[in-house]
């Protein structure tokens, strides 16, 4: 969805306003499959809410801004190693990220995907059917500019449940959030 | 309270929630995760609060993380909206959250915060339940070493746990946990639900509403996310049961004060020593009286 957004942008590193975001994402994460909109450009509105300078952030494709980073307080590590991976997500994945460990599966990463645009149903070229925690009945998304690898891949690291990952895509106005808890079937809306 | 705490001032001078911004996203990213690995308790670097822990710090941190001016705040303590603990956290929030609405309702408030009970009423996808947890770890009756604790919760390891309570049956012929009683979230982890009763551990199965438990001397988040299994650990031939609130002719008692039979009773020993029973949760019994005198009128 690439309309001309209307509203002005909010201030995404006011702490009211960071409050707010934090609570679209917790509802994102409570009820994965719920795509939420967002009163400024997704990725980095989100990242300015979760970000402090006792995280560590990735962005092996410089997506960001340089200036943006001393605004986030984050530590720029190596992908393998960092707790939030800003990416493309029309580009296939490249390297396992942290899973965590048995005694700390917290540590598994948050990987946010840039997407070109999400959808409620299946007007979109990726069908993603979501099931588990959160979803009262199965729920069908789809996506526009996500490579399909990047679920195959994601099913992978999560299958070992307690470890695992957080994916939540984000177009040019909205999010979703897909825990690791979330069985995602690809291409399904049966 | 400390009477001599002074309010943090963030640079733009905005103050709100009481805990400075770092402290707030620390806990954000926690509950976070906490939801994504639902029952897992979360670690995470608890501040000092201006009041003793054991006053609800844990359930007190995930709140002023959570609050925003447009929430409306319930607190509740053992069933009671006024009790001193509950009145002094409500206060506490009120002073340091200003615009955030207060109520005794459970329908009108985005946000409940208890201990020892899940309101009678249900909740529903808009409202977000925090329980404070005094002690979060069930496996702490069977594992001293935290360490191992954690492996054994990683692999959902909980027989030894099972065979503690299968103990308890064959002394007892029933499982006599009261409170806290273990319960399996999602179908991994087991989590002790705060200490609230038998009769409020369904409750957390398949609810519409998130439910976040805090335990700030432990320094630990977990929760059960909506929509997801929650069972109570029990044996094929032993079901789990909620409190029985019948009298020796198998009656349901019913509360002295609303006449309800359907509510979780607190026993009291009135000026006469008589047994009585009354709801615990009051804003529930105020509300079936309300209903009841309301009816008489019309
Ligand atoms: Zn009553």
């Amino acid at each position: 969805m690439k309309s001309e957004m209307t509203m002005a942008e909010a201030d995404i590193w006011h702490p009211a306003q960071q409050q707010q975001l934090f609570r679209s994402l917790l509802d994102a994460y409570s009820y994965p499959g719920r795509i939420q909109t967002c009163p400024a450009e997704p990725s980095l509105a989100l990242l300015s809410a979760l970000l402090d300078g006792q995280t560590t952030l990735s962005d092996p494709q410089d997506l960001l801004p340089e200036s943006i980073w001393p605004k986030l307080e984050a530590q720029r590590v190596p992908y393998e190693l960092a707790a939030f991976i800003l990416l493309d997500g029309s580009r296939a994945p490249q390297m396992v990220p942290n899973l965590g460990t048995l005694e700390a599966p917290e540590h598994g990463a948050t990987l946010l995907l840039r997407v070109a645009s999400l959808h409620e149903e299946s007007a979109g070229a990726l069908c993603l059917q979501l099931s588990g925690p959160g979803i009262r009945q199965s729920v069908t998304i789809s996506v526009d500019g996500l490579h399909a690898d990047w679920i195959k891949a994601r099913n992978d690291w999560v299958s070992n449940f307690p470890l695992g990952v957080e994916l939540v895509l984000c177009d040019a106005q909205c999010f979703v959030a897909l825990p690791r808890t979330t069985k995602i079937v690809l291409g399904g809306s049966a | 309270m400390n009477a001599h705490y002074e309010l943090p001032l963030e640079d733009a001078g905005y103050s709100f929630g009481f805990l400075d911004e770092y402290a707030k996203k620390e806990v954000r990213r926690c509950i976070l995760k906490a939801i994504s690995i639902p029952g897992y308790q979360t670690p995470y670097a608890s501040r000092e609060m201006p009041m003793g822990r054991g006053f609800g710090t844990g359930g007190l941190q995930l709140t002023l993380s959570l609050i925003g001016e447009d929430d409306t705040l319930k607190v509740i303590d053992q069933g009671s909206d006024d009790s001193v603990n509950a009145v002094n956290l409500r206060q506490f929030v009120q002073l340091t959250c200003p615009g955030v609405d207060v109520t005794e309702k459970t329908q009108e408030a985005t946000l409940i915060q208890s201990r020892h009970r899940i309101p009678e009423k249900m909740l529903t996808e808009e409202q977000i339940l925090v329980l404070q947890v005094p002690y979060p770890d069930a496996l702490v009756v069977v594992e001293p070493s935290e360490a191992r604790r954690k492996v054994m919760h990683g692999e959902a390891d909980y027989s030894r746990l099972l065979v503690k309570l299968y103990e308890d049956v064959v002394r007892f012929d029933e499982i006599t946990i009261s409170h806290r009683y273990p319960t399996r979230i999602n179908g991994h982890y087991v989590i002790d639900p705060s200490p609230i009763p038998r009769w409020d551990v369904p409750r957390l199965h398949q609810s519409p509403a998130l439910v976040l438990l805090g335990a700030g001397r432990e320094k630990k988040i977990y929760a059960v996310p909506p929509y997801t299994v929650a069972e109570p650990l029990v044996f094929d031939d032993i079901a789990f049961r909620v409190e029985d609130f019948r009298d020796a002719n198998g009656q349901r008692i019913a509360c002295r004060c609303c006449g309800s039979t359907v509510s979780f009773l607190d026993e009291l020993i009135d000026d006469a020593g008589n047994i009585t029973h009354q709801c615990s949760d009051s804003t529930y019994c105020e509300e079936q009286q309300e209903t009841i005198s309301a009816r008489k009128r019309a």
